[in-house]
């Protein structure tokens, strides 16, 4: 009797159970609801599309609701083409695929550079405005966040005022250096590495840079990828440089509001007893501060690398890819072919890899970032 | 009865209602004209242009709108499915559009095809029919600072000058000593526009009799190619040129204008810019020096097209006859602003309207030449290898290879 009694009794509580848990599904889907629709609508299909029409010859042009074309539809917008256009960008030798590498490894350059300095430059100036002691310190905030919340294109534009080469940065080093011969900064092909021998005196010439010979060793001038081993070394362009100094200098900004937020969170109570036990200031700096402050150092840093592959509004103001093709990023080649080239099927394969790219990449910080 | 007559009123008045919408409704068609804004003073003669055709056709109504980032909104436009009946067409975009099938053959609907200078026709015109009527156009010609001729004492380049000319006087300019601080004989840009009217007045050529795209692909193109790219590197390697960023300009025609360089090659969009940016500059034009190959310009137009997908095809071509037709050239024309009329016959009414330096961009309609690259190609990749030449960083050959190359 008494089990069923029991079973008697549950069944109108696991009602109850049951109409709450289904309130609670309701009130949830409602509160994510928004949320979810503009994830959807935005990012969810779109992606699809853009993996579907990566496989179509489609020219961004002829208009979708012509349909596929088939024989018996001649007129169709777009046929379906396998992954030719992966092929194309990453194993056929070609301009697709040399624009490709090129970008790529424009971007890698990017990365490399941009993300730890302006990892390290956020955390200087976090760590900084968030002395007691510093006087002005609202106003030091300020300033350092404001190219954050400025426009990048008004600040591309600007820049290219400064960096020209009778502009204020040129001038600014001649009057200190008169001796100085301008740089063209915007447009300026070099790579910083081959600058950098250029001025201990090495200067390789261009013929030695274009022999692959496997059996000596000289391999500068092999290919990979349609690119020459010399230009996968020869570092960032100066006029990438340009760029690289004005992306860091815009989302540092960002970064150190980040960092201070999460120093702020840091117990008092921490520091004392560490004082307490004999730390040094750059003690406490180094054994306190970044750990405590990793989980945030993790964000800042995926945050900056997925931004920095997808750099694009610079370059499109700025540069267009030029000089050489020296400032050519993924994202931007992805807008070039999609809209200058009418290659809307190999733009969609483009950002694909780009998009596969930059998971491999996040997934690989996350492992690292997460074993320290 | 008070009630019922009034009611009566209103029944008849809402008739009368339904009659006079109705009525509107059936006849009245609205058709969307998109563009591009270009001159404040464009702009106005066009809403004039329009206003004159919806006076003389009352029951089309024209909805212009001039959008920025025209190319890409209309791009997307396209791909909808959803597009205006008329639209502007850029030479360059012209075979993308028909490729990809949303512009109509205007070979039966256009009113007066004969008269439009014949390299301009050329370029709307497939398999033998013309699909648009051009807009208008530009010409590049040799623009030359007369004070800073004068000032050196070197005479002013005429009709016949050579490139030897060209370098001579150059030459001389700088050799004067009397050209300000910073100024340069020449600014000339290393962008493929440049590179391809010289190698235009070397003999090269873009297209083959297959249709063929032949850009500096082998024998006498690659030699030109080759030929253009030597002769205007030289100049700017041997300090005879420079380009606008060098002269802290925007483009060539800024530097022109604020004195930096005694002369530039540019279009006849520079007319109106000059006239009103910079009108003290004291300033003339002659036609493009000739090459080895003699005479070469090129030509930059656009076109009025009508869409494929159109629910008013009659409408559309009434509209676009009359912007195009020999009374909507002489409108261009007498309007004297920046681009060309697209017909021969109005082009002295240009001239006059904008006075004598209109002269040698008219005359290079003669011999000019649309570079129209294939719809895939590579432009903006090509176009920033230029600069390393100009630099001396890369052999002309090398670029002239990779122009050539395969895509």
């Amino acid at each position: 009797m008494a089990p069923v009694s029991s079973t008697t009794q549950a069944a109108p509580g696991g009602a109850k159970i049951r109409g709450k848990t289904l309130q609670e599904n309701i009130a949830g889907w409602t509160f994510v609801g928004p949320a979810m629709i503009v994830l959807v609508g935005f990012l969810i299909i779109p992606l699809f599309f853009a993996a579907y029409f990566s496989m179509t010859d489609w020219d961004g042009i002829a208009p979708l609701n012509r349909g596929i074309r088939t024989e018996e539809n001649p007129q169709g917008a777009y046929a379906f083409d396998g992954l030719s256009n992966y092929s194309r960008i990453l194993f056929e030798e070609g301009r697709r695929q040399e624009n490709f590498f090129v970008a790529l490894k424009n971007t890698i350059n990017y990365a490399i550079v941009v993300v730890p300095t302006q990892t390290v430059i956020a955390l200087t100036l976090a760590f900084i405005v968030n002395q007691r002691w510093l006087k002005g310190k609202g106003f030091f905030r300020t300033a350092f966040y404001f190219p954050s919340i400025t426009s990048s294109v008004v600040i591309s534009l600007i820049f290219m005022w400064m960096f020209s080469t009778g502009g204020l940065v040129n001038s600014m080093i001649r009057t200190l250096f008169p001796s100085y011969s301008p740089v063209t900064w915007l447009d300026n092909p070099d790579g910083l590495f081959h600058l950098v021998l250029n001025a201990v005196g090495v200067d390789p010439s261009r013929d030695v840079l274009r022999i692959c010979d496997p059996a000596t060793f000289q391999l500068l001038g092999c290919e990979i990828g349609s690119v020459r081993v010399w230009d996968w070394l020869s570092g960032p362009s100066v006029t990438m440089t340009t760029i690289m100094i004005l992306a860091i200098w815009t989302t540092i900004g960002t970064m150190m509001v980040i960092y201070l937020a999460a120093l702020q969170n840091i117990p008092g109570q921490v520091y004392e007893a560490a004082t307490v036990d004999g730390c040094s200031r750059l003690q406490l700096f180094r054994f306190i501060t970044v750990p405590l402050l990793r989980p945030t150092t993790f964000f800042v840093i995926t945050v900056g690398l997925i931004g920095s592959l997808q750099v694009f509004d610079q370059v499109y103001v700025m540069t267009s890819g030029g000089p050489a093709n020296t400032t050519l990023t993924v994202a931007y080649l992805v807008y070039r072919s999609a809209f200058r080239d009418a290659q809307m099927g190999l733009a969609a394969a483009t950002a694909i890899v780009l998009f596969i790219i930059i998971f491999v990449f996040t997934q690989v910080q996350r492992r690292i970032t997460k074993e320290v | 009865m008070r009630t019922s007559r009034f009611t009566a009123l209103g029944a008849a008045a809402l008739a009368a209602l339904a009659l006079t919408t109705g009525v509107f409704a059936q006849d009245s068609v609205t058709i969307t004209l998109m563009g591009h804004s270009s001159s404040p003073a464009e702009d106005e003669a066009l809403s004039a242009s329009i206003a004159a055709f919806e006076e003389a056709y009352p029951n089309i109504d024209v909805d212009v709108q001039l959008v920025p980032d025209f190319d890409t909104v209309l791009q997307t436009a396209f791909a909808s499915g959803d597009y205006p009946e008329v639209f502007y067409t850029g030479q360059s975009q012209f075979g993308r559009y028909v490729n990809a099938g949303v512009i109509a053959n205007g070979s039966a609907n256009i009113e007066t095809p004969e008269g439009f200078y014949p390299a301009l026709a050329a370029v709307y015109t497939v398999g033998g029919e013309l699909y648009c009527p051009p807009k208008d156009f530009s010409n590049l010609a040799l623009e030359y600072n007369k004070d800073l001729f004068d000032a050196a004492g070197v005479e002013y380049p005429t009709n016949d000058w050579t490139w030897d000319d060209l370098r001579a006087a150059a030459e001389a300019l700088a050799a004067s000593g009397t050209l300000p601080e910073g100024t340069v004989p020449i600014a000339l840009n290393p962008d493929i526009d440049r590179w391809f009217a010289f190698y235009v007045q070397a003999g090269g050529t873009f297209y083959d009799e297959d249709g063929n795209f032949v850009f500096a692909n082998e024998g006498a193109n690659y030699d030109a190619a080759i030929t253009a790219l030597e002769f205007t590197s030289g100049l700017a390697l041997d300090g005879l040129s420079a380009t606008s960023s060098d002269l802290s300009a925007g483009w060539p025609g800024e530097a022109f204008g604020q004195g930096t360089a005694a002369m530039t090659f540019e279009g006849n969009w520079i007319v109106g810019y000059l006239a009103d940016t910079f009108p003290e500059l004291n300033w003339g034009t002659v036609e493009m020096p000739a090459g080895p190959a003699g005479d070469g310009t090129l030509t930059f137009s656009e076109a009025y097209c009508v869409g494929a997908d159109n629910a008013h095809p009659e409408e559309s071509w009434l509209l676009v006859n009359f912007l195009t037709g020999e009374e909507g050239a002489q409108r261009v024309a007498t309007g004297g602003f920046g681009p060309m009329p697209p017909r021969e016959a109005s082009g002295e009414t240009w001239i006059e309207a904008v006075g004598e330096n209109g002269a040698a961009y008219v005359a290079g309609g003669a011999y000019a030449v649309a570079p129209v690259t294939p719809s895939d190609y590579d432009r903006d990749g090509l176009g920033n290898f230029i600069g390393g030449v100009f630099r001396g960083d890369e052999d002309p050959e090398d670029v002239a290879d990779y122009a050539g190359s395969e895509m």
